[in-house]
């Protein structure tokens, strides 16, 4: 497994953090996706601007909204059971609506690979995404 | 200026609890993920549901 926020990722808190005329907007989306590979510091979409082929994602509103704890941002959604039933391969928060995310949106902030969960339709799975700001 | 604090570190922590149906068994439902290939990693049977990914990074 590989984490990582994408430069869009830290341009999107850097922004919001310091209160510039923003750019992205905050994270409010979850997303599921099945592609294999691991996510780069340049990516700013899910399927790379057409190079990755994505074949099944699924994503939707942060919900919760989510709350802090120190110096830890927790983000929680829970995939239904008629949504997100395929290998999940990959975990990503967006600065944009659900609405306005897909494959190819500029809208990837930071995101987990190389997992392989199954999901069907028989049960929800609720996601959990913490990020810790730390000093080192 | 250096500061002993000139670094940002962002570490992620992921977890996923697959939820068990109300009107299944849990045990069954634990049974269900294992068939599926997913990892049982606890079960949280006043919950009702299966931690099935935990991951820190």
């Amino acid at each position: 497994m590989a984490a990582i926020v994408v430069n869009q990722g830290l341009q999107t808190i850097g922004e919001r953090a310091s209160f510039v005329t923003p750019t992205f907007g905050r994270i409010q989306t979850i997303s599921v996706d099945d592609q294999s590979s691991a996510f780069l510091a340049t990516d700013q979409d899910l399927d790379r601007a057409g190079g990755l082929t994505v074949t099944n994602m699924f994503d939707q509103a942060i919900s919760p909204d989510p709350t802090r704890s120190s110096q830890t941002i927790s983000h929680i959604t829970t995939i239904p059971t008629g949504s997100g039933n395929f290998t999940i391969r990959r975990i990503a928060l967006h600065n944009d609506t659900a609405a306005n995310v897909s494959t190819s949106s500029n809208t990837l902030v930071a995101g987990v690979d190389g997992q392989s969960l199954t999901k069907t339709s028989d049960f929800t799975i609720t996601f959990t995404l913490k990020l810790t700001y730390t000093s080192v | 200026m250096t500061t002993s604090n000139a670094h940002l570190k962002i570490e992620m922590e992921l977890q996923a609890w697959a939820d068990c149906p109300p009107d299944r068994d849990l045990d069954d439902f634990v049974r269900y993920m294992g068939e599926l290939g997913n990892p049982v990693l606890e079960v949280d049977r006043e919950g009702r549901r299966v931690l099935i990914m935990s991951e820190r990074t």
